[in-house]
């Protein structure tokens, strides 16, 4: 998996590439975190449109950023789920849970608000 | 002619004695008419001179004879002596010399140039016989060595195989072979020696020699070059192969192959539509030493064949340059079915070629063909450690084989989720305290079903218990504990049974619309 990272305007933007699975997920954990820790942005944007697979290892770093986003008071919001990923969300609740939106634009618009 | 002899003599003699008699006779009567007595005593000379005549000539009539019956008859019963030696085979016999100028002599010259001439005309028979003989034991010992026995791997039946091959001449330097490596794959090879007849015969007895030997590895392109090496080793008349070689993994329907300047090969598929591969790796073997061969990848899926030949099929002509050409080739392997057996497609095709150039020069060149149908198989078994990297290869196989039973892509990603959640499962929990354990999988796709058969050692743990325990969970923001409610909502029905020291899980899903193929 490949993480890039970027700020728009106050939004601090991860793309997501290839698969978040077993073993590779660390990279991303910790960019989360060191997100939490040093940045100053109270809004992001997990965009997945080169997110093609996800399994439950996945699902618990979308949780746990969750989690960390709601303590810090940060707006989190996923957004361009693909099929499996979007399968995933859609029979674990995560749809229901977290704010998934359907492309970037709908997602920046909701950050603004 | 003896008995003629003797026969004229005693008549001589008979003529001889009626003459003595008229002597006789007239001597008497002449006497009698001068009214003398006649007694011999008065006639003693004259009766003396008579027999002495008589006896004489019986002597000089004898004398003549004989030399005449040793003159002709001697040469004569030698002659048939002779014949009688020559008819039992004996052909070193030497006639008297007999230069006379009568029939005899003739005869007797006539004889033994004739003698001489059968000699040497049986001699040439016996070489003659004797190369026929040579080149027939020739032919059985290639034909020996070219693989007949059908089926070739009963005991593999994911693949199923079938080759032909025919020499223009007695022998030739076509040829193919396979071998079983490892129980799983199958080492294949098709290639066509420079030349015709004895010389490209050695050669390829020799290459198919190499071939055996090098067949150790699933890498074609290190069994080319290795037999290149060999092959170029004090190959002072340049003399080349062609060859294509394969290695098909029955588990997986993986080609690796190496194409060494042979023709390109056919791919018959499943949905009766034709494909190349066009790929070639170098130029023939043993034409240059240094030359590393590489290989490339396909996948075949099920019921896909590879159709490999010789340029004696497509070269097939009606003279001149009307051949039957690569296009001939391929229009009978498109109006084929791709039900047809590996056999059925080699005899065919051969057939094919042989028709088309019917009542011209058949097969001026060696041709031959050989078949590999890749069967497949409804299960594929699978036998992992547990690490990532083998997980990930399962999950490549995992794809293919669903890929063969058409099942749509996005079920695929959904099979391979829930089955990965197992896996990771089986790792992080059943053997804590070592991540690396041989985990058993079993795929089989039947009766519009997927089944999934996970297997390992280690702790009991009831997969359905966990289930239902997971499924009844209403901690939505737990942050782990997801797989496992994956798997449920994904699959239809799951299954745990636990036997001895495994745990054994079954996942099974419903495919909707889908057929399976045999």
């Amino acid at each position: 998996m490949k993480l890039e990272t970027k700020k728009v305007e106050d939004v601090m933007v991860f793309s997501l590439h290839g698969s978040v699975e077993i073993l590779n997920y660390s990279g991303f954990e910790s960019a989360i975190k060191r997100f939490f820790q040093e940045e100053e942005a109270k809004k992001m944007l997990l965009d997945c449109s080169e997110l093609n697979y996800l399994s439950s290892t996945g699902l618990r770093i979308f949780m746990t950023a969750y989690k960390e986003a709601l303590e810090n008071g940060v707006l989190m919001v996923v957004c361009n789920l693909q099929d499996t990923v979007n399968y995933v969300f859609d029979v674990t609740g995560f749809k229901d849970l977290l704010n998934v939106c359907q492309n970037e634009e709908e997602a920046m618009s909701f950050l603004k608000d | 002619m003896l008995y003629l002899l003797v026969s004229t003599y005693l008549i001589f003699s008979v003529l001889l004695l009626y003459n003595y008699y008229l002597c006789h006779s007239i001597v008497k009567k002449n006497a009698e008419l001068k009214g003398l007595a006649f007694t011999f005593k008065d006639n003693d000379l004259l009766y003396h001179n008579l027999l002495v005549v008589t006896l004489v000539g019986f002597l000089l009539i004898g004398v003549i004879f004989y030399v005449i019956i040793s003159k002709v008859t001697r040469p004569l019963s030698q002659l048939a002596d002779s014949t009688k030696a020559v008819a039992s085979g004996n052909f070193d016999i030497r006639l008297p010399y007999n230069d006379d100028q009568d029939e005899v002599g003739r005869l007797t010259r006539s004889m033994q140039t004739m003698i001489d001439r059968l000699k040497v005309y049986f001699l040439k028979m016996r070489e003659e016989e004797r190369f026929e003989g040579e080149l027939k034991a020739a032919r059985d010992i290639q034909n020996m060595i070219i693989p007949r026995n059908y089926p070739a791997f009963p005991q593999i039946s994911a693949i199923d195989v079938y080759g032909k091959v025919q020499q223009a001449k007695e022998v030739g330097g076509d040829f193919f072979d396979y071998l079983l490596y490892k129980e799983r794959y199958l080492i294949f090879t098709i290639g066509d020696a420079s030349g015709k007849g004895f010389p490209a015969a050695l050669l390829m007895t020799i290459v198919r020699t190499l071939f055996k030997v090098n067949a150790t590895s699933i890498n074609s392109g290190h069994i080319a070059s290795k037999i290149n090496k060999e092959l170029c080793v004090g190959n002072e008349s340049n003399m080349f192969v062609t060859m294509f070689i394969g290695v098909l993994d029955s588990k997986t329907g993986i080609l690796r192959y190496t194409n060494a300047g042979h023709n390109y090969p056919l791919l018959k598929n499943a949905d009766g539509s034709l494909s190349e591969l066009k790929k070639t790796h170098g130029i023939p073997l043993g034409m240059l030493d240094t030359l590393i061969y590489h290989y490339d990848k396909v996948y075949l899926s099920p019921n896909q064949t590879l159709i490999l030949y010789t340029d004696g099929i497509n070269e097939s002509s009606r003279g001149g340059a009307r051949f039957f050409g690569v296009d001939g080739v391929k229009k009978y392997l498109q109006e084929l079915s791709s039900l047809e057996s590996a056999q059925g497609i080699t005899t065919g095709l051969f057939d094919c070629a042989k028709s088309y150039a019917s009542g011209y020069e058949e097969y001026a060149d060696d041709v031959s063909v050989l078949s590999i149908k890749y069967v497949g198989s409804n299960t594929l078994m699978e036998q992992i450690d547990g690490s990532l990297n083998d997980i990930r290869g399962f999950q490549r196989n995992l794809f293919r084989f669903c890929a063969a039973y058409h099942i749509p892509k996005a079920l695929v990603m959904k099979l391979n989720l829930a089955i990965e959640e197992i896996l990771i499962n089986i790792v992080n929990h059943a053997c804590p305290e070592k991540k690396q354990q041989t985990i058993y999988i079993q795929l089989t796709c039947e009766s519009s079903e997927f089944k999934a058969v996970i297997k390992n050692a280690g702790i009991a743990f009831d997969v359905t218990k966990e289930l239902q325990r997971k499924a009844e969970e209403e901690d939505i923001l737990r942050i782990g504990g997801w797989g496992l409610f994956l798997v449920g909502q994904i699959m239809d029905r799951i299954e745990y049974t636990r036997t001895g020291d495994f745990n054994v899980i079954s996942l099974f899903k419903k495919i909707s619309g889908y057929e399976i193929r045999n």
